[in-house]
């Protein structure tokens, strides 16, 4: 690419069952939250991104219309990126191309979803069709059905167990007990997490994320101008983006994500870098399987051994790797649309220092990790300390 | 019969007549292109590598392993179960797996999974993909352990 680009403003409201707060006042935080965190204006934003999953959620045919009219940003450019679940990473890839193309100097990439509006068996059925409407929601399959094949398929070929899932949430809640922005900042232990009720066989309550509301935003700036802001930059330094086949079915191996694999490979091909530079990680995990997944397909750990990886305790703050230190979606939350962009919001506050309790000693390369769907379209970026 | 008594929502697509008429024929049904002679299921009307329409409709290999399964607990709006009128009471659905099983030429197939304790379900099992027209009218498709010694 021909121009570098930096992060230089990141902000994330508060997520949870936000019943306080619509679809664009939600959003309305995390965008004065960046602004803010950057030192400027939206009259020094040139163009802007805006990141939903689900018109299902936001009862709106165009809700990024709806943000860029709350903001009062017209008539500059905005419009809607979809990639569901990553949605928020293909927002940033898409500031990112704005960017480094020339086409903008400073950016705004929002992410925003408003889930809770509609009932649980409401938004299970949203997501559900998450798969193939036609050829796998016919079999009631729900987003935590997909993933509990992954989970199943995972056991059979590695030997990964209940008590190794639940070791994820474990990790992921006490992290997020320390995040004052997450939807559930409390501790949980093995066995209320290995004896809460069945959500989709052999995954439980608290193998699950949440249906969080919730935004996040970031600016992004070139490099001729990252130095005008308030904060040291971060710099992207690879993104990757991959997709695999829709129906789970079809994928040769089902306990491994390929998109993961050939985002990452991309991603560390563009930063130069390799796995065991990263220092610190967010990770898509939608499900505590998917964490695991996580951690082999961007080649943490060998495939297979994930289960062992969180048993050693390799992936909290001290080990080989920390990963999802802000309690990740299962503590923290997952408003669909918004996941991608607080990943990239936490991995700035990481490599600036500024995560208290939770912050990993002299982190310098971090890395983020959006899965769309049970593994369709996924975006893998690296961020690199100034 | 129609495509949407298979698909619950859906009825405009090139195959799903074809494909429905053959779920209540007892066939499941695949297409094969017949220039390159690659198949698939889902049926589609085309050949990606292709890029023609010259396909036939073909009764896809039965006989297969399981890859992989599950039983959704917490459904979607459509299949989960209204609230009792009864105040206090509760009621529980005790949900049919599902699952994903590999046929011949490496094509998978997702079906229901019913008479079957989800305890004694493992993958790797082999399997028999049924098609299956429903009393309600619906059709769908279903996977048996073969062998067959099942209770229904």
């Amino acid at each position: 690419m021909k121009r570098k680009v930096a992060i230089v403003g990141a902000a994330q409201g508060k997520f949870g069952v936000r019943e306080d707060a619509s679809h664009r006042e939600l959003a309305f935080e995390a965008v004065a939250g960046a602004l803010k965190d950057a030192g400027i204006t939206l009259k020094d934003v040139d163009s802007m991104v805006t990141a939903v999953a689900a018109d299902e959620f936001s009862f709106a045919l165009q809700p990024s219309a709806q943000m860029h009219d709350y903001l009062e940003f017209y008539p500059k450019a905005n419009f809607r990126v979809e990639g569901a679940c990553a949605s928020g990473s293909m927002a940033l890839r898409v500031g990112w191309m704005t960017v480094a193309s020339g086409l903008a100097d400073v950016v705004l990439v929002l992410g925003a979803e408003k889930m809770t509006e509609v009932s649980t068996p409401h938004a299970t059925e949203i997501m559900g069709k998450g798969g193939d409407a036609i050829w796998e929601y016919p079999f009631g399959m729900s987003f935590p059905g997909y993933y509990a094949m992954i989970a199943r398929a995972h056991m059979a070929a590695f030997g990964t167990t209940e008590e190794h899932l639940a070791m994820v949430a474990v990790k992921n809640h006490f992290y997020g007990s320390q995040n004052p922005l997450a939807h559930m900042p409390k501790e949980i232990t093995l066995e209320q997490a290995l004896n809460s009720f069945m959500v989709a066989y052999p995954l439980k309550l608290y193998d699950c994320s949440l249906i969080t509301d919730g935004a996040a935003a970031v600016i992004l700036a070139s490099a001729d101008r990252a130095k005008d802001f308030a904060k040291t930059p971060v710099w992207i330094e690879g993104i990757g983006t991959a997709t695999d086949t829709m129906r789970i079915g079809d994928r040769e191996k089902i306990h491994t994500l390929q998109a993961t694999v050939v985002a990452a490979k991309e991603a560390y091909q563009r930063a130069g870098i390799s796995p065991d530079e990263i220092d610190v990680a967010t990770v898509h995990d939608c499900f505590t399987i998917a964490e695991i997944c996580a951690y082999e397909d961007l080649g943490f750990c060998p495939k297979g051994e994930g289960g062992p990886f969180i048993q050693d305790r390799q992936t909290y703050i001290g080990g080989a790797i920390p990963v999802n230190v802000d309690g990740g979606l299962k503590s923290k939350g997952h408003p669909v649309g918004a996941t991608g962009v607080a990943m990239a919001v936490e991995i700035t506050k990481q490599l600036r220092g500024e995560c208290g309790t939770r912050q990993v000693p002299n982190a310098e390369v971090g890395l983020t990790h959006n899965v769309g769907g049970n593994g369709q379209v996924v975006g893998v970026t690296i961020y690199r300390k100034d | 019969m129609e495509f949407k008594n298979f698909s619950l929502f859906i009825k405009h697509t090139k195959v799903g007549k074809t494909f429905a008429e053959a779920l209540e024929s007892g066939k499941v049904f695949g297409t094969q292109c017949e220039k390159c002679g690659r198949t698939f299921f889902p049926p589609r009307p085309e050949c990606p590598d292709c890029l023609e329409e010259e396909m036939a409709y073909v009764e896809i290999p039965t006989k297969g392993t399981l890859l992989t399964f599950t039983a959704i607990f917490v459904p979607p709006a459509h299949y989960g179960i209204s609230p009792p009128k009864m105040p206090f009471a509760r009621v529980t659905q005790t949900p049919c797996p599902v699952g994903v099983v590999e046929v011949g030429n490496g094509l998978r197939v997702m079906g229901w999974i019913p008479d079957v304790d989800l305890k004694d379900l493992k993958v790797g099992d082999p399997f028999e993909v049924e098609a299956r027209a429903l009393r309600n009218g619906q059709l769908t498709i279903v996977l048996k352990p073969a062998g067959g010694n099942v209770p229904k």
